[in-house]
């Protein structure tokens, strides 16, 4: 059981500050997913999770030792991270087997290359994940999808406690989305924990289990789904009328904007 | 095995031609499978051949592994060994040497000296600019380039022009002529270990090659093993620059056609790229020496044969450069 705490945390650019007072924690098999609009700091914030970014102030806690203590390979051996998959990465041209190895990083000395069974488990993981053909291909060569399985495989490799996805759907069309989704929750399921970043309601709905919210005006609320997703607070964190409604007969839970405010909504 | 013939074939071309049969006899006897060999064609070999192709080979290999490096930890296939200012910081070390009357040793050392001070600079810019990005270190670099451009210019125009502006321009066009045995012991040591910690980070270059997040977060010590890198890629091309004078376009080009034939894992393109770098200057080397009675300079052939082959190798991959 790995645990990843942070209390008070802040951060912000030169004097202007992104968020302040956070309070966020994650364990395994748990699934914690962070909602709010656009350029609110949500990546900034798994940055700082991630042990990228330093917090203007806050402790960060793995397990119980400050994250900024711990040394990166032994953070990496904890922590993995799903980059978004965006067209301001830089390029990587690596065959996706080369690119997934690099996932053995942590295990391995500096002067150290994969060995033959880093090789093998590279390549276990490529077939269950469907990209065995794949293997030889370059990795800015085959679809957005595959590249982002494979950065999940790389992750994988990593043998983490806990996986941080940056937007793992922004990329993706509907039915792609759905099946990161379910894969999230196996992983989950399979006891690893997961923080994920995403601006759609529904999908914290679906995954249901821990959720925060981070407001453009920093306002953080931090809970189980439930209690977060309600008409009111999403309203707020979006600044639109935004309903919470549960289906009729699946008793489903759904976000949705109401159509009359929608009608009457002016473009101000 | 290409390399070794390509090495033996160099011993026997030149102003003082070697048959074949006599250069199978130098490397045989040594191992007492041969008879000497003519005490003229013995020294021809040994003084004024074999330290002019080993340097060829390792100058080669040393400039294609820290080009090789340096694309790789600034993730930029444009990028080439002197981008940090090492190139033109030896030059201006050389160039002032050279005012001050001193000769080969003298110019080498001042040489080796301005080439790092060049890069100290370019670090010391970019900590003063308080950003940690490769960016702002490639900006330093160009900065300090231009600077030490000036300072060369500078001397140019102080020096007298009937010794010292030649010789000036002729280190700055590059060559081998000046290899001697003793100067080569000099840099072996640190061309060898500079070289062999590269070789042996190789696949640890492709981790650094990520942006810094990727990087980061699959456990690179970013700030420690990209100096190690940057310090020992420097060191590399400082000591070939103050060998064989300022050789351009090998640390550039060299790294794609290795990429191109072994793929872009640094772990299988470095080693290649070691050999072709070799077999291309030590190619290039035997031409600069044949072609003429007087020397073509090497600069000037690897600008002539270097670039269409540049061209040649971006269309080969169609690589795009965004």
């Amino acid at each position: 059981m790995t645990e990843l705490t942070a209390k008070g945390l802040s951060f912000g650019y030169a004097k202007t500050p992104l968020f302040s007072d956070i309070d966020f924690q994650l364990h395994s098999g748990q699934i914690h997913c962070i909602l709010g609009p656009n350029g609110v700091g949500k990546s900034t914030l798994l940055n700082c999770l991630a042990g990228v970014y330093r917090p203007t102030s806050g402790a960060i806690m793995l397990d119980d030792q400050p994250l900024a203590k711990v040394t990166p390979a032994a953070r990496a051996r904890k922590i993995a991270y799903v980059p978004q998959m965006s067209s301001e990465r830089t390029p990587v041209s690596f065959s996706l087997r080369d690119y997934v190895l690099l996932g053995r990083a942590p295990y391995l000395g500096l002067l150290a290359a994969p060995s033959q069974r880093d090789i093998a488990q590279a390549d276990k993981l490529l077939q269950r994940f469907g990209l065995a053909a794949r293997a030889e291909n370059s990795y800015s060569a085959v679809s957005g999808g595959q590249q982002q399985l494979a950065s999940i495989v790389r992750a994988l490799l990593q043998e983490p406690a806990l996986i941080i996805f940056d937007e793992p759907t922004s990329a993706l069309d509907v039915a792609n989305q759905v099946r990161v989704l379910q894969l999230i929750r196996q992983l989950a399921h399979d006891g690893y924990g997961i923080v994920l970043t995403t601006h759609d309601p529904n999908q914290a709905l679906l995954l249901n289990d821990q959720v925060s919210t981070l407001a453009q005006d920093g306002r953080w609320h931090s809970g189980a789904a439930a209690n977060i997703l309600t008409s009111e607070n999403l309203s707020q964190v979006y600044q639109l009328p935004l309903q919470v409604i549960e289906l009729p007969d699946s008793h489903q839970k759904t976000c949705i904007v109401d159509q009359a405010a929608f009608r009457s909504l002016q473009g101000d | 095995m290409l390399l070794i013939f390509v090495a033996l074939a160099a011993l026997g071309v030149g102003r003082y031609p070697v048959a074949p049969s006599t250069i199978l006899q130098f490397v045989l006897h040594p191992l007492h499978l041969a008879a000497a060999v003519d005490p003229t064609d013995q020294q021809v070999l040994l003084e004024l051949r074999l330290p002019r192709i080993i340097a060829a080979a390792i100058i080669g290999a040393a400039l294609a592994i820290s080009g090789t490096a340096f694309q790789a930890i600034f993730h930029n296939p444009l990028v080439s060994p002197d981008l940090l200012g090492v190139s033109n910081g030896a030059a201006a070390g050389a160039a002032f040497a050279i005012i001050l009357g001193y000769h080969s040793a003298g110019i080498q050392v001042s040489a080796f000296i301005g080439g790092l001070l060049a890069v100290s600079a370019a670090i010391t810019i970019q900590h003063l600019l308080h950003t940690r990005g490769s960016l702002t270190l490639v900006l330093a670099g160009i900065i300090i380039s231009g600077f030490m451009q000036a300072i060369i210019g500078l001397l140019k125009y102080l020096a007298d022009p009937d010794q010292q502006l030649p010789s000036i321009t002729y280190w700055q066009l590059g060559s081998l002529e000046k290899v001697t045995l003793t100067n080569l012991g000099l840099n072996l040591p640190t061309l060898l270990i500079a070289g062999i910690v590269l070789y042996a980070l190789r696949w640890r270059l492709n981790l650094l090659s990520l942006n810094q997040l990727e990087a980061t977060t699959l456990g690179a010590n970013l700030r420690l093993e990209q100096g190690v890198v940057i310090l020992c890629a420097t060191v590399l091309t400082a000591s070939a620059v103050c060998l064989s004078g300022t050789i351009g376009w090998i640390g550039l080009v060299i790294p794609h056609a290795a990429r191109l034939v072994n793929g872009q894992n640094n772990a299988k393109s470095l080693p290649l790229a070691a050999v072709f770098g070799a077999i291309f200057l030590l190619l290039l080397d035997s031409l600069a020496r044949t072609v003429s009675a007087g020397e073509i300079p090497l600069g000037i052939l690897t600008g002539f044969i270097g670039t269409p082959l540049f061209v040649w190798l971006l269309l080969k991959k169609r690589v795009t450069l965004s």
